[in-house]
């Protein structure tokens, strides 16, 4: 009579089906054989939005936009910035003018034929609001327009002077693309952006993979290259691998032959490892971090922003699942970036008492019974939502360790996990208390697009997640573009971590670093490009077999 | 500790065979023989489960969200039976504190899953044609989505959390309710004794709510116990999925998707909240199949 009942079968079925989540969301499914010598595969930790850098602009997009696009001018090691497309440039005594001579004899992939169109081409693109470019279009605020005076003159307007202009400008967020592909739909251009770079792209799997091949008419290589012509290897697989594990699984089978995001978790085995050489560099610009929403409450309140800062043990939390693979930060400036003051390091070291104490004039005096703080009936609850697939598989520890913390100076710390899409959007209408960030370029002025009022809109992101306005800051930031003495604007930077170190408005982790494996039993030579420190694959050539 | 307390309380339940003195077979004594040593030692984990949810301070000898950063990785030891995790907290304190949500998850969305499929079920066996078969014809689209893809479809519309993942699973396991409902309504109302009542002059709700749902209800015990194991499993996925329960919660799935990064350097993270998701799973079918058969029996 209950023949309709489930069979044990299926049951069982189920048990498997569950066991088996573990082994399918890891997202293998490469070919098991390893890869050939004319192929590169490069397993990259987290997943592309879009392949034009200008749209959106993560990391993910300028590692890939690194092998296939070149840029206006280049920067080497020490910062000193050298020709690229462009040969030559003069800047006008205002420092409003950039007269930009780009090369002659260069093409993009799809034939078009680069010239100081293109320079107008892809600076409009980028501060078109249809692009929502948060990076590309954030760093050209000071932009006007482009003018073409003959084939290969761009004169260039800014609005106000901006002396890292021509820094953010050699960053592959920045790179050029064929202006013929940028006519096309956003989305269009997304799944197969075309620049003049040593390597084309051919196929886009999203969230799975990217297929390059070898401009074999490369002719353009920056002056940092160890050669020029077209690159050594003939194709690129650039695999998206989320996983931590997996990622690095892949690399120890010798099923890829680099990954980037190293977990740390497994550093002292690569290490230990002949055939697997780490690549490690900190960047430059504004260190992981959590940032404070200062336009709502609780962190409207200057002393619980304090509170909070003071509450979080981060270097336990570094050492214990970093393994001490990642630098502490405590400024809002990374360690290796220009202009940066060890000055603000231990400003909000931890101390619960004065947690407490800040907490108590701020008015939330009483304890609930789970111990958190109240004030007005009201719990002090702050509400952070999370995209845990953004994030290395230390970072979710890291900010659970956080909220521990926080607990027992009486924060409520809600981690609201969330798929990207509706974290970003959150983010972008600062329906939030915490947000986990960091933003790599490779200046100070990153002091001006994370905490100025100039960055609190959305471009497809809002890159002032604090919401922090201050025409004081504004006013010093604006001011340190404007000189080119380095005394004069060591001290307005200076001033401007002040500022923001004395508002409280981030938890400052770790410094962001590149952090990447290269099997070097079958491939030499990967280089980390000098403006972001991303992996860049131009020279990398196949080992002798002996 | 508490993993081997449970076949010593199996071999005290099988000892009390024997002792019963009466030469005709009791009722317990038949209970006794007839149940297999496997269904005995699935009840005894089960009770153990039981007890772990309702009173886990009996167990629990570290709080289960104290992180302690400079003995985190630790395998296990006197101290930490389970190790600990990624955090320094106790493994072992954690499963046990995740017992709970994960039973109670379970029964909730058994519960939910049985009053949607219920509502369904029993209408379309007393209903005519018509809306018999429009109500078949609804849930057989349901079943064009696998259970699962149906709770993830609920937690993309509702948000993630306990309580959507206990809806979701619901939601998802409805379908499979309502279509065994049906067929034990529409055998219920082909019995004589319903025949009987109608004959008798009772009005049709009454009938419906004294004769038809009773009868339909009697075996939902065994479908409840069935039910339960999948559900734990779905509501475990959920969470493995970053869907369900929230960090720092002791949830078995959240922690499974947790330690799956760290099998290489620290397989005891994962693999505890595992054992016990599998084990909850396997128990309370184990149990429910031989409930089944033994109702079966007696009819």
């Amino acid at each position: 009579m209950t023949t309709a009942s489930p069979s044990t079968p299926r049951s069982l079925a189920l048990l498997a089906a569950a066991a088996g989540l573990l082994l399918t969301t890891s997202g293998c499914g490469g070919s098991a054989a390893a890869s050939e010598d004319d192929t590169f595969v490069f397993a990259t930790g987290k997943d592309i939005s879009c392949l034009d850098p200008h749209v959106d602009g993560d990391m993910p997009q300028a590692s890939i936009a690194a092998n296939y696009l070149d840029s206006l001018v280049s920067q080497d090691s020490e910062g000193a910035i050298h020709p690229w497309l462009a040969t030559d440039w003069s800047v006008s005594d205002d420092g409003l003018t950039y007269t930009f001579t780009v090369r002659d004899d260069v093409w993009f992939t799809d034939g078009t034929k680069l010239t100081a169109e293109a320079v107008k081409a892809n600076l409009d693109h980028m501060v078109d609001p249809d692009t929502q470019s948060g990076t590309a279009g954030g760093y050209l605020k000071p932009y006007t327009s482009t003018e073409v005076v003959d084939d290969t003159t761009a004169v260039v307007t800014l609005n106000r002077p901006y002396a890292a202009f021509l820094e953010v400008l050699a960053q592959p967020f920045l790179g050029i693309e064929s202006p013929e592909a940028l006519k096309r739909p956003r989305a269009e251009n997304c799944n197969a952006p075309v620049g003049s770079g040593p390597y084309k792209i051919v196929d886009y799997v999203p969230q799975s993979k990217v297929s390059l091949v070898r401009n074999e008419d490369y002719n353009s290589a920056p002056p940092y290259a160890k050669h020029q012509g077209p690159a050594h290897i003939e194709k690129i697989e650039w695999r998206i691998v989320p996983e931590d594990s997996t990622r690095y699984g892949l690399l120890r089978a010798g099923q890829v032959d680099a990954l980037d995001l190293m977990p740390s978790v497994h550093f002292d085995e690569a290490e230990a490892d002949p055939n697997v050489e780490l690549i490690l560099q900190d960047r430059p610009g504004n260190p992981t971090n959590l940032i404070l929403n200062t336009t709502r409450a609780p962190f409207d309140d200057l002393n619980v922003r304090k509170a909070f800062l003071r509450s979080a043990y981060v270097d336990a939390g570094i050492n214990s699942v970093y393994f001490g693979t990642v630098t502490r930060a405590g400024g809002p400036l990374s360690s290796t970036t220009g202009f940066y003051s060890p000055d603000f390091e231990h400003v909000y070291d931890p101390d619960p008492d004065e947690a407490a104490r800040l907490l108590d004039e701020a008015g939330w005096t009483e304890r609930d019974d789970e111990g958190y703080r109240v004030k007005d009936g009201k719990r002090l609850t702050v509400h952070f939502p999370y995209t845990p697939d953004w994030w290395p598989t230390a970072h979710q520890a890291l900010v659970t360790q956080i909220q521990a913390t926080a607990k027992k100076a009486g924060f409520e710390v809600l981690i609201e996990n969330g798929d990207g899409a509706s974290v970003s959007e959150l983010g972008n209408n600062f329906e939030y208390d915490l947000r986990a960030d960091y933003w790599n370029t490779n200046t100070a002025d990153v002091l001006r697009i994370v905490f100025s009022s100039e960055y609190t809109e959305s471009a497809g992101f809002v890159p002032n997640g604090s919401g922090f306005r201050n025409p004081e800051l504004d006013g010093i930031l604006n001011d340190a573009l404007a000189t080119d003495d380095p005394e004069v604007r060591k001290d307005l930077y200076y001033q401007a971590q002040q500022i923001v170190s004395d508002n409280a408005l981030q938890l400052p982790l770790y410094n962001q670093a590149s952090q990447v494996a290269l099997r070097r039993d079958r491939f030499t030579s990967l280089a980390l490009e000098p403006s972001l420190s991303l992996p860049y694959l131009y020279d990398v050539t196949v080992v002798d077999s002996e | 500790m508490s993993l081997t307390l449970d076949p010593t309380t199996t071999a005290e339940g099988g000892t009390a065979a024997p002792s019963s003195p009466v030469p005709a077979p009791s009722r317990a004594g038949r209970l006794v023989r007839n149940t297999p040593i496997g269904v005995w030692i699935a009840a005894a984990l089960l009770a153990f489960l039981v007890l772990a949810a309702i009173a886990p301070s009996v167990f629990l000898r570290q709080d289960p969200f104290e992180i302690d950063p400079a003995n985190a990785f630790q395998s296990p030891n006197a101290l930490h039976l389970f190790g600990t995790d990624q955090n320094g907290r106790d493994v072992f304190s954690r499963v046990i504190a995740g017992t709970g949500q994960s039973l109670l998850l379970g029964l909730a969305a058994t519960a939910i899953g049985l009053i949607l499929g219920g509502a369904l079920g029993i209408t379309a066996g007393v209903s005519g044609k018509w809306l018999d078969s429009a109500i078949c014809r609804f849930v057989e689209v349901l079943f064009a989505f696998p259970g699962l893809l149906l709770a993830l479809i609920v937690i993309a519309v509702s948000g993630t959390g306990v309580v959507t993942a206990a809806i979701a699973v619901g939601v998802g396991s409805a379908p499979g309710y309502a279509r065994m409902l049906r067929t034990q309504t529409l055998q219920v109302v082909a019995a004589p004794y319903v025949e009987t009542a109608l004959s008798l002059g009772r009005s049709r709700s009454h009938i419906l709510w004294h004769t038809i749902v009773p009868n339909v209800g009697r075996p939902l015990f065994v479908l409840v116990t069935l039910g339960i194991g999948q559900a734990i499993v779905w509501a475990s996925s959920l969470s493995f999925l970053g869907l369900g329960a929230q960090p720092p919660a002791a949830e078995w799935g959240a922690m499974l998707a947790d330690g799956r990064n760290y099998l290489q350097v620290a397989w005891w993270i994962a693999a505890f909240p595992g054992i016990f998701i599998t084990l909850a799973a396997l128990t309370t079918t184990v149990v429910g199949h031989h409930l089944q058969r033994r109702l079966e029996a007696e009819v």
